[in-house]
């Protein structure tokens, strides 16, 4: 037993060698993965277990909603949706100091509704909003800072493929983590503006005020962002209220926007090939680290790593909060090195049979439980805390895959300046994550209100 | 001495009680009869890969030694088992019903093909698990949409003029609350796990506990992996694995069921019984089903009718043991 | 077919009960044919932090040896899924409700496979390439 674990924890070194050699992440984890249970248990097992792994990996009918919002998100990036978005938010919140930053803010939390990832959204309102930041002469920092931060919200607020992915790893409703995470989305929103307020309060240069728009411009903006919110009513309203599963959810709203995109002029037959081929790119890598993740969870089972984990986390002698905050803080390291589906899919399965232990059990009450509540209720909660911190992956050096997207768009801004630009909103996220940690209550409550 | 490890993969949470107090127990007795020459460890959740539909196709390539699973995952595998599973076939009594199997089981060998068969089982039966409707007879089933159990469950289903609806048990909460569904076939036993007393107002079965059919398990060795073990390795399974086990079996997951009745009953639901003559009439209709059954089973060369009749007497004559 | 069973479901109450099956086996078909693609768009996801300092000969070498890995797995897929089909048919493993038998998605599935170890060569071809100093039409640098 003592060797198994050996050779597991083993493997986990081998693991991040392949990664630090630019090896893919999936291939890295199904090499590891399959030398792993050839040493432990010999070649026929691995051997014989690949005959049908793949088939039954790719056929979960709760990962089938993966696909269809990955296509939603790349043609709406395609339909105009963000311009409709940018230009209503505008003509709401653009008269507040710093308002052409917090405009962006919102529209990236609407263009976020109908989109499940981060780098399609800062890279989406980025292309409309950059401009709009520059010619209003924002700082580079504040600039880009908004919308690096501001394209996290593509996956804080439903839909969200990552969301997805933890609720299959745990077994956890689609639904109720979609619901979950609404409402701790919107108060990312609003600490987001908080924080452009407070940035212009000290530093008024950084975001000039501009002059409210006229009484037509304010009610065309309003109208023309009717659509969106329409698709996203009917798609996540849909989902929220039970007239359809998350699959067809997702596959009607790929529909609208289309529709919309066709209507509005910004979907031809080129951008929607577009939007499929990256669809398809997008959806085999996402499939492929989840065979790869399946593949190195064998290894570990087999080697006792998990149960190894857990037992030596559940009888440590911490207190509970105290094994949380290292959890969170471990995916907040992982996050320097990895994107946030890797990491969710590789960290998730060590760290959630800690959290049952040391809540007591799958069926615990919650009275007694280590948390305070149940292992139902642990499972969102925890779920919405571990999707904000690996997300502020995307905007932490050295990767910051976010910060990264809207640096190449605007070329007169150095890096370093947007990741300084980024750091007021990333402790508006901690800021957060300690809100929802003191009060759960704010992420079960939509939940707990639509099951009754 | 040699000793021998054995890994037991199943689908359900290790704090399930089918885990806590029907795999653990039997793998212990089995360690104890070897004398501490048998480990078996067990792995909850799919730990060891792949979905659940895999695990019968893992411990035939010795992916795992040992698997518990649901037969009905891989339909057309084990068609003279179904037997057990049809309504008016299985009414009521999980012991019985087990014990049944036992006594049945050179029948029903030939389709284990590939495992050496611990034991068998069946769960305490399909009650009907409704919303906001007491459904009493069948015709109150007219436009409701139930969730499917089983292959054999949908034909409850239409038989009853109600729609079938598959539902993974997971998101049953959900659709239930969410009116998705009418209503459910499942055993009582899921009560507790899937919180089901706070969606659902009538839990409803026979006079006399009558179900509309139910769902058989396997626990089974890899072929090969029991042939070479020695003899008193093999007695120690066999000896844990033995009628009095298949019995007991049997009361456990009568105990569970009636375990989550309890808990709905705590909550205030409504244990609906049917009266003897609605009961006659609910079961009445599903009499198409058997015969459906029997002619499909045709299709694969075997003798539905003698499975049917067979499985009844030996139900019937274990209940008075 | 998705959208039409779910407006069934919910408003006239015409359900669609293989809906599920149908859908697992589709999106299991469709990914495995988007797995080519993604190998030859370079999509799959690195972290390039520890290489971002090496030279671009040496990244090639790198995509070169990621690219035999994931041939070599592709070989042993094709394989290993062959023999799987084979074992579905014959021990007649088939969908729940509408009973299609399972082997019938293995076969454009290994198809998929066929064309992913071809994109795997060329991607391979093409890191020698880069390697030996050659500009690389395939770099697309991930940040
Ligand atoms: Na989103
Ligand atoms: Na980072």
């Amino acid at each position: 037993m003592a060797d198994a674990l050996m050779i597991g924890f083993g493997g986990l070194g081998l693991l991040v060698i392949l990664i630090a050699l630019r090896m893919p992440i999936a291939y890295s984890m199904i090499l590891v993965g399959g030398i792993g249970v050839t040493i432990l248990n010999g070649p026929a097992i691995f051997m014989s277990q690949l005959k049908t792994l793949a088939y039954g990996q790719f056929s979960i009918y709760d990962l089938s909603v993966v696909p269809m919002f990955v296509l939603m998100g790349n043609i709406a990036t395609k339909a105009g949706l963000s311009r409709d978005l940018f230009r209503a938010a505008n003509a709401w919140l653009g008269w507040l100091p710093g308002g052409t930053a917090i405009s962006a803010i919102a529209a990236c939390a609407g263009f976020g509704s109908v989109c499940g990832s981060s780098l399609a959204t800062a890279s989406t309102m980025g292309q409309v909003a950059l401009p709009e930041l520059f010619r209003y002469r924002y700082s580079g920092a504040l600039a880009t800072g908004t919308l690096a931060a501001g394209g996290v919200l593509g996956i804080l607020i439903p839909p969200s493929v990552v969301l997805v992915i933890y609720a299959v790893i745990v077994e956890a409703n689609i639904v109720t983590m979609f619901m979950a995470a609404l409402v701790p989305g919107l108060i990312a929103v609003i600490l987001f503006i908080l924080t452009i307020l407070v940035y212009v309060t000290v530093n008024p240069a950084a975001g000039p005020k501009r002059a409210p728009i006229d009484r037509a411009e304010f009610i065309s903006a309003s109208v023309s962002v009717l659509p969106v919110l329409c698709v996203f009513a009917l798609v996540i309203g849909g989902i929220y209220f039970g007239f359809f599963n998350p699959t067809p959810a997702a596959a009607i709203g790929v529909f609208l926007v289309w529709a919309y995109g066709t209507v509005h002029g910004g979907i031809r037959w080129p951008q929607l090939r577009d939007a499929l081929l990256q669809t398809a790119s997008s959806t085999g890598m996402i499939y492929l680290i989840l065979l790869g993740a399946e593949m190195l969870k064998i290894f570990m089972s087999r080697g006792g790593v998990p149960q190894a984990v857990a037992e030596w986390m559940a009888h440590s002698g911490l207190a509970p909060i105290t094994v949380l905050a290292i959890l969170l803080a471990a995916l907040i390291v992982l996050g320097c090195l990895m994107d946030s589906l890797s990491m969710i899919l590789l960290a998730i399965p060590f760290f959630w049979p800690v959290l049952v232990e040391i809540n007591g059990g799958d069926y615990v009450d919650a009275a007694t439980a280590g948390f305070g509540m149940t292992t139902e209720d642990l499972k969102v909660w925890f779920g919405i805390l571990a999707l904000i911190v690996v997300e502020l992956g995307l905007i932490t050096p050295p990767v910051g895959m976010n910060v990264f997207v809207i640096s190449a768009m605007a070329k007169n801004v150095p890096m370093r300046e947007t990741f300084i630009g980024v750091m007021p909103f990333f402790c508006a996220e901690l800021v957060r994550v300690v809100i929802l940690v003191a009060f759960p209550a704010i992420t079960l409550w939509l939940p707990t209100l639509l099951r009754s | 001495q040699d000793t021998y490890t054995f890994k037991l993969h199943h689908m359900l949470s290790e704090k399930a009680p089918a885990h806590q107090k029907m795999l653990l127990p039997w793998a212990k007795q089995v360690e104890e009869n070897s004398g501490g020459r048998v480990k078996i460890e067990v792995y909850p959740s799919m730990s060891l890969g792949g979905k659940p539909p895999e695990l019968i196709q893992q411990v035939r390539d010795g992916v795992v030694d040992i698997i518990w699973t649901v037969n009905g995952y891989t339909p057309g595998l084990f068609p003279r088992t179904e037997v057990f599973e049809l309504p008016t076939v299985y009414l009521n009594d999980p012991r019985a019903t087990t014990l049944a199997m036992y006594d049945m089981f050179d029948m029903l060998k030939p389709e284990y093909k590939g495992v050496e068969v611990m034991w068998l089982h069946v769960h305490a039966g399909q009650g009907i698990q409704m919303v906001d409707k007491e459904v009493r007879k069948p015709s109150d089933f007219n436009g409701l949409k139930m969730r499917i159990p089983s292959r054999t469950g949908a034909w409850v289903i239409e038989a009853l003029g109600a729609a079938p609806l598959a539902t993974p048990v997971p998101e049953l909460p959900q659709a239930l609350s969410k009116k998705v569904v009418d209503g459910a076939l499942i055993p009582w036993e899921i009560i507790p796990a899937l919180k089901l007393q706070d969606q659902i107002q009538y839990f409803i079965e026979g006079a006399n506990r009558e179900r509309l059919g139910t769902t058989t398990f396997q626990v089974s060795m890899n072929q090969d992996r029991w042939s070479g073990l020695p003899e008193d390795i093999q007695k120690a399974f066999r000896d844990a694995s033995g009628r009095d086990w298949w019995a007991s079996v049997g009361d456990y997951w009568r105990e569970n069921d009636d375990f989550g009745i309890q808990i709905a009953e705590k909550a205030g639901r409504n244990h609906v019984m049917l009266t003897e003559d609605e009961t006659k009439e609910m079961l009445a209709v599903l009499d198409p089903v058997v015969d459906k059954w029997i002619a499909e089973v045709k299709g694969a060369g075997l003798d539905g009718q003698a499975l049917v009749d067979q499985a009844r007497d030996l139900i019937a004559k274990n209940a008075t043991e | 077919m998705n959208t039409a069973s779910v407006v069934g479901a919910s408003l006239f109450t015409l359900p669609f009960p293989g809906d599920f099956e149908l859908t697992e086996m589709g999106v299991c078909v469709a990914v495995f044919t988007f797995l080519p693609w993604c190998q030859m768009q370079d999509e799959n996801v690195t972290a390039d932090i520890f290489t971002s300092g090496l030279s671009r000969a040496w990244v090639a070498r790198l995509v070169f040896l990621s690219a035999v890995v994931a041939f070599g797995f592709t070989l042993l897929m094709i394989w290993r899924m062959s023999v799987g089909m084979l074992d579905q048919r014959d021990y007649g493993y088939t969908t729940t409700i509408l009973q299609i038998p399972h082997w019938y998605a293995f076969l454009p599935i290994l198809v998929s496979l066929a064309l992913l170890a071809v994109a795997a060569v060329l991607t391979m071809l093409d890191a020698a390439r880069g390697s030996a100093g050659y500009h690389s039409e395939a770099e697309h640098p991930h940040g």
